[in-house]
């Protein structure tokens, strides 16, 4: 028996240990190469939005006319986002499918007015870009170039997109040299060849972005020249390079969170958990005494296991300011099944049983509770995680891994401990259990007068 | 040992005068709902130059907006006095252009924040979250008529602790109606969470009551049910007081001390956890007794004030 706590504990503490570790603030991580395989794990905590700033865009497909909208399509159309916010060069951008049409895009490096207004720009247009033969004129650059009117030679499709970069004229203006794949190369090579002296116009959704004259055949590889600003430019190579979106889509929420209110924000909430930890673990020490210490220490553990799950590389908790408050409110939760458990412990003891049986009777009784009450708050996360976007999300899946996690500190945990501690015989006074009235724990039975007894709590005959 | 059970008249009563008031300012006021239900945006910025709420309005009204209101923040630091601007749904260019004017007007301006939600994404929000608290209310009572199945009329049991979360719901969702119309607290996206949290912390609690009827009506066979009910309230008492007790702590930590933006949804969750320990002591057995003694009709009646209260109780 005492040899099985032992191991228990070992294991706890190995397990809070590591927490710990991971839970440190300047966590290195590890890295390492084990057998010729890297290893490159960090644990880092993934701040949402409202904490770190940045913008948050809801995207909604919006399909032309006839268009089907597949589950491919929405995939295609993801990465096709993932690829131009990836050259558009912005730190730790999340960018998921939600719904069958919609896409959330973050991106909290995002946070200059200047930065967001090009941000916006990446979905607001589908990057197609068009050849357009516009026969002896040259349309003027910048304005929308009537649709229909000329035919089409190429498109963006057959762009080879190794070949697509940022070039400079002699005068250091910036110009885009792009390439042909085989395909394009040779349809590209006879028209040019036909029509020497006539104008080809490059038109990048619907808008001319320069109409050059052909002066000789031009077979795989081409310059577009333009009054683009650096930027711009490098913003149309990623939309070629990275092909046109398979759908249309349409910004239909947003939202930009200065750094400086995320920043009190956690600061303060900090505080809040802190201090509300605190005024717990008082509570629990003044009102059950021993095992409320256990209950305090099982609740730290609780605490540095719960922070080291959102910090996992593999699936990090993104955390919100309401993820926060469901972390601090699943503290005051956690302490319930305890509490259920102590409070089995007094009634048990009032009884006259043994420590050592009342523990166990305690543990054992309350376990029914612990497990009906917690599975229907576990209920209430599926709900909110199934009907709630990524702000409710966060708070539905930190409830629930704390609700879990408290599941282990609460009744192994503490359990453990106090078994350890009742083998030492320290803990044999009824006193440090916060029983009064009761002496000593021996065999017969003695009752606490002003309590309520099973046995004798309904009187024959009333 | 406390008489709850045979008092319980008195409890309903209670729990119909505190919820009356929400129930009436619903009527008159309804919710005042924020951009995550109506579609809409919000702006906050911070100027240098502190102008009246009412000259930065004007430079939105000027520009052809309407449902144009701003409120100002109760702090200025360094960059100014806050401003919270809310419209119609702009566009993140319609939004930067306003912004320019007003920054050259009553500069030097700070964006804080700019969110911006489309009228179909609001309606939305407002179905996901009627349906969460239904969905959340039919898997409990299934849950619950799974658990207590070896009891008698097990879904009775859910059926209450039901009942009890709606009282919860209907409370906060009442006062929050009051509070809307005083402060002007408005009914957002985390408003909805803090609904759904109290919703399983009512169950939680009642849950730990009727656990104990379950285990105390196969101790006592033969039992008056009334009685067994009564005892393992009062069994409960200490647990269900202390461990709201630590909850209510925790909030009230986080209330004090917690940024401004989750205020609102903290206050939610504090009266929410006081409302779902008075039901699940208070309501949910009661009416688990009344359903059980056949009384359910007459206790219509009863509530009315104009007839006095008969204890039934031997």
């Amino acid at each position: 028996m005492r040899r099985r706590e032992s191991i228990t504990l070992a294991v706890i503490i190995l397990i809070a240990s590591v927490a710990g570790w991971i839970v440190w603030p300047d966590n290195p991580g590890i890295h390492a190469t084990v057998f010729n395989r890297d290893i490159d794990v960090d644990f880092k905590v993934v701040e949402g939005l409202d904490l770190q700033g940045g913008m948050q865009v809801l995207l909604e497909a919006d399909p032309a006319p006839g268009q089907e909208l597949t589950p491919e399509t929405m995939n295609a159309a993801r990465s096709v986002i993932e690829q131009r916010i990836n050259a558009f060069g912005t730190t730790e951008p999340v960018i998921q499918l939600q719904g069958q049409r919609r896409i959330v895009v973050e991106m909290p490096g995002v946070k200059t007015p200047e930065e967001r207004d090009r941000a916006v720009k990446l979905f607001g247009e589908t990057g197609l870009l068009e050849f357009v033969d516009t026969g002896s004129t040259s349309p003027p650059p910048g304005r929308p170039l009537e649709p229909g009117k000329y035919p089409t030679v190429l498109t963006g499709k057959n762009v080879d997109a190794n070949a697509v970069s940022v070039t400079f004229d002699q005068r250091n203006t910036p110009q885009i040299a792009f390439g042909w794949d085989a395909e394009g190369a040779r349809t590209f090579g006879d028209y040019t060849e036909k029509n020497v002296g006539k104008y080809l116009t490059i038109v990048l959704d619907g808008v001319v972005l320069s109409a050059p004259r052909i002066n000789s055949r031009i077979d795989d590889r081409g310059v577009i020249t333009g009054r683009f600003s650096l930027a711009e430019a490098k913003d149309i190579v990623t939309k070629l390079k990275y092909g046109a979106l398979p759908v249309p889509v349409k910004v239909v929420q947003q939202r930009e969170i200065g750094a400086t209110l995320g920043q009190d924000s956690v600061d303060r909430s900090i505080t809040a958990g802190a201090v509300g930890l605190g005024v717990v673990l008082a509570y629990m020490l003044i009102y059950y005494r021993l095992p409320g210490f256990i209950a305090g220490v099982a609740l730290v553990i609780y605490s540095l296991l719960t922070f080291a799950a959102f910090k996992n590389p593999w699936a990090p908790v993104t955390l919100t300011l309401a993820g926060i408050a469901g972390f601090i409110l699943s503290i005051g939760m956690a302490v319930d099944a305890n509490i259920l458990i102590f409070e089995r412990m007094k009634e048990e003891l009032r009884l006259g049983r043994t420590l050592g049986a009342a523990i166990e009777a305690g543990f054992n009784r309350a376990w029914d509770s612990i497990r009906d009450s917690n599975i229907s708050t576990l209920i209430t996360c599926a709900i909110l995680y199934y009907f709630g976007s990524g702000l409710i999300r966060g708070f539905a899946l930190t409830l629930a891994l704390g609700v879990i996690v408290s599941l282990f500190t609460a009744i192994v945990v503490t359990r453990t401990l106090l078994r350890l501690l009742l083998s030492t015989g320290v803990a044999r006074m009824p006193a440090l259990f916060g029983v009064g009235g009761v002496t000593v724990p021996v065999e017969s039975a003695k009752r606490a007068p002003s309590r309520p007894d099973p046995n004798g709590f309904l009187p024959a005959g009333s | 040992m406390f008489d709850i059970i045979g008092r319980r008249n008195i409890y309903f009563l209670i729990s119909g005068l505190m919820i009356l008031p929400g129930l009436i300012g619903l009527a008159i006021w309804g919710l005042k709902l924020g951009i995550d239900f109506t579609g809409g945006s919000l702006v906050e910025v911070r100027l240098g130059s502190n102008p009246a709420s009412a000259q930065v309005r004007s430079v939105f009204v000027d520009a052809g907006l309407t449902d144009v209101s701003v409120i100002t923040g109760s702090t200025t630091d360094a960059l100014g006095k806050t401003y919270l601007i809310r419209t119609k749904t702009i566009d993140a260019g319609t939004k930067s252009d306003l912004l320019a004017k007003l920054g050259s007007a009553y500069g030097p301006l700070t964006e804080d924040r700019f969110e911006s939600v489309g009228p179909v994404i609001g309606r939305e929000t407002a179905t996901n979250a009627f349906l969460a608290v239904i969905g959340a209310s039919v898997l409990i009572l299934l849950y619950l008529s799974y658990a207590f199945r070896q009891v008698p009329n097990p879904w009775r049991y859910g059926a209450c602790a039901v009942f009890a979360l709606l009282h919860d719901v209907v409370l906060v969702v009442g006062l929050w109606s009051i509070l809307g119309r005083l402060f002007g607290l408005e009914v957002d996206a985390l408003f909805v969470t803090a609904i759904l949290t109290v919703v399983g912390f009512s169950v939680h609690d009642t849950i730990v009551v009727f656990d104990r009827i379950r285990e105390n009506v196969s101790r006592f066979p033969g039992e008056m049910f009334e009685r067994i009910v009564n005892f393992s309230v009062n069994q409960t008492l200490d647990r269900s007081i202390n461990t709201s007790l630590t909850v209510i702590l925790t909030l009230t930590a986080l209330l004090l001390l917690g940024g401004a933006t989750i205020r609102g949804f903290v206050l939610v969750l504090l009266v929410g956890i006081v409302s779902g320990t008075y039901s699940s002591i208070f309501n949910a057995s009661c009416l688990l007794v009344v359903w059980e003694n056949g009384e359910l009709g007459q206790l219509l009646g009863r509530l009315l004030p104009a007839k006095p209260v008969v204890a039934t109780t031997p």
